[in-house]
């Protein structure tokens, strides 16, 4: 600080304590009127001695020019700082930014596979569930086959003469033509002749 | 046995059964008028044969004077002829048993007599039975037979 300004201060501070001595000093005996004076006499000393009207210019322009610089000083530290805060919050801001979209793609991505496994799973026990289903299905169909050719043929085996022989009556009812069959019974004759001829000599 | 003659119209155990029975009325009558023609009553002609039996006594070189032989022959015949038991699906035409007798005279036994039974169930072919066998000639029975084959179809399918 200016050695002008330390002086002034100086000043002012000792004037002031004088003041302040002198008037505790006097207090028990000034009267009213002379504290009066007092102060008028300190304060045009003050003003025409020590704060003339130059130097009070001169302290406050000194007073400006300091502010001046120290703000001019102040605001660009605080420009600086302000450039190196945006750049570190916006460093911080795209590192932040980045790094939760990162999480968020990673965390979208997990879910993703997830899902995809979940579904690979459950495809993988539908398609065995399905398999499964298919043979269990198969197997019942080969077994009710099975079963009914065995109802069937034993069906056919018990009571095969009956079938034949409704079937043949019903489509045959009234078309026996013995004249027809002629051809038939004598070779059938023909090819039993002996056991026949044997047969009935026997019962002679 | 006695070698005697059957016409082809003579197939049948019943008809040997009726013209036997016919020769034995015939026969009374003869009798009959003869006594009576002892008498001088008799003016009647000779009987009316049936054609079977006129049949049979002519295939014997007989006439209607030797009905008594034709009568013990029938009675023979009605006895010890053999008989083969057919059974058929329905009622045959006379020719169609006519021709059978034929055969079985021909290929079995000359006296050889037939009797006739009709079974729908066999459904066709014949089935006959002689002394001691059965030969069944049907088409139920050809159906039976069958039956294996037709349960190996049926067990092929799938």
């Amino acid at each position: 600080m200016d050695m002008t300004i330390l002086i002034f201060i100086g000043a002012s501070v000792l004037a002031l304590i004088l003041a302040v001595v002198g008037f505790i000093g006097s207090r028990k005996q000034a009267t009213p009127e002379q504290v009066e004076r007092l102060n008028i006499a300190f304060d045009e000393y003050v003003k025409n001695r020590l704060f003339t009207d130059a130097f009070v210019q001169e302290v406050h322009g000194k007073i400006y020019q300091e502010i001046e610089k120290y703000l001019s000083k102040v605001f660009i530290d605080f420009e600086h700082d302000l450039e190196s805060v945006i750049g570190n919050v916006s460093q911080q801001l795209h590192a932040s930014t980045s790094e939760k979209l990162t999480k968020e793609l990673d965390a979208y991505r997990d879910t993703v596979q997830e899902s995809t496994e979940y579904i690979r799973n459950m495809v993988g026990e539908l398609e065995t569930a399905y398999k499964e289903a298919s043979q269990r299905v198969e197997t019942k169909l080969q077994e009710f086959s099975d079963t009914e050719k065995e109802r069937i043929t034993a069906l056919i085996d018990r009571r095969f003469e009956d079938i034949i022989d409704s079937y043949l009556k019903t489509i045959m009812e009234n078309q026996v033509d013995l004249g027809a069959q002629r051809p038939y019974i004598f070779k059938q004759l023909e090819q039993h002749k002996e056991e026949i001829k044997k047969d009935v000599n026997e019962g002679i | 046995m006695k070698e005697y003659k059957l016409p082809m119209g003579l197939y049948s155990k019943h008809q040997v059964e009726d013209i036997a029975a016919e020769a034995a009325q015939l026969l009374e009558q003869q009798q009959s008028r003869r006594i009576r023609s002892q008498y001088g009553q008799d003016q009647s002609s000779d009987p009316a044969l049936s054609s079977l039996l006129e049949d049979f006594l002519a295939a014997n070189g007989w006439t209607v004077k030797d009905l008594a032989a034709a009568k013990d022959a029938l009675d023979h015949v009605r006895q010890h002829a053999p008989v083969m038991h057919c059974t058929l699906p329905r009622r045959p035409q006379p020719g169609w048993l006519r021709e059978l007798a034929e055969w079985f005279r021909a290929h079995v036994h000359p006296l050889t007599l037939l009797t006739v039974r009709v079974d729908r169930t066999i459904l066709g072919g014949m089935v006959a039975r002689g002394t001691n066998q059965v030969w069944d000639f049907s088409i139920r029975r050809m159906f039976h037979n069958k039956r294996d084959q037709l349960k190996q179809v049926i067990a092929d399918v799938e």
